[in-house]
């Protein structure tokens, strides 16, 4: 059987700036739990040497900013928000990404009945 | 070694990558890093366990800089400002260039070859014949010896000026040209 991991990796790394967004729309968050949450949706587990760069770029891009909150284990944390642009891209991307999958579930239908 | 030793070690070590990959804010994001690293050990995990997670530091420095550098360069647009002040780097650089290099470049060259020739006559007549036709009626080939080594001296202070200005040349030019090139990071 074929290898598919970096087929796999190179879906993976297109999808992830999505659900980070996606995952900071209903709450703040911090890096750790932002890994943890990826590796409870399988295929998209993500370690940190990959979500934490691009976390960073996306706090470059403007799309989160950090905030100072205390934390119940220790020192102030620093938690991650989404921005009103970090929205609007998300709302940009998700309406992308629903479009690609609708035109692959097509493809894919299309060539079993052919 | 303690943890916060091998923590501190770590966070060195991926600081430098950081810096050799050209990143920016390389203090910055150790300083995110080591914010993760607490986060981690704050939800229960070892040290040991967060640096393995994280991988090795020079990985980590690739991974942000793949992400980072090469997003940046995407972005990157030549403005008119730009090159502009490209354009007032080459100009400033080429004329005091056409000075400065054939000046140190024959500096260099006469210093150097009048040291090297003084000295190998000298030792020449010194040691092993006579030669009265590079004699004058001042300078015996001890003397002629002992001004061959401040003559090669700054011949060697010249070539070594010539050198440095060229790789600071160099180095303007490719700070520059930066936006024309993709980064290429090496793994």
């Amino acid at each position: 059987m074929a290898d598919n991991s970096e087929w796999m990796a190179q879906w993976r790394r297109g999808a992830l700036e999505l659900c980070v967004l996606r995952i900071l729309k209903d709450k703040v968050s911090y890096g750790y739990e932002i890994v943890a949450v990826l590796s409870r949706l399988g295929p998209l587990a993500a370690g940190e040497n990959t979500v934490y760069p691009l976390l960073r770029r996306l706090r470059n891009e403007k799309l989160l900013e950090a905030i100072m909150i205390d934390s119940p284990k220790g020192p102030p944390r620093q938690y991650l928000r989404i921005t009103d642009a970090g929205l609007a891209q998300l709302k940009a991307r998700q309406h992308e990404w629903n479009e690609l999958r609708e035109s692959v579930s097509r493809c894919l239908e299309l060539g079993s009945k052919a | 070694m303690s943890s916060d030793a091998n923590q501190e070690i770590y966070l060195a070590k991926f600081s430098k990558e950081l810096r050799r990959l050209n990143v920016q804010d390389a203090s910055g994001i150790a300083g995110d890093v080591r914010g993760h690293i607490g986060e981690a050990i704050a939800d229960g995990r070892s040290l040991v366990e967060t640096l393995s997670a994280l991988g090795p530091p020079s990985a980590l420095a690739r991974a942000y800089a793949i992400e980072l550098v090469v997003a940046d360069a995407a972005k990157t647009r030549w403005s008119l400002s730009s090159l502009i002040r490209l354009a007032m780097l080459l100009l400033g650089a080429s004329i005091v260039s056409l000075t400065l290099v054939p000046l140190l470049l024959v500096l260099a060259f006469t210093f150097l070859l009048t040291g090297a020739v003084s000295f190998a006559f000298a030792v020449v007549e010194l040691l092993i014949v006579d030669l009265p036709f590079i004699q004058n009626e001042h300078f015996s080939p001890l003397e002629a010896l002992g001004a061959s080594i401040p003559i090669f001296a700054a011949g060697c202070l010249f070539a070594w000026l010539l050198w440095r200005y060229l790789r600071y040349i160099a180095a303007s030019l490719r700070r520059a040209c930066a936006p024309l090139r993709r980064p290429s990071i090496q793994t």
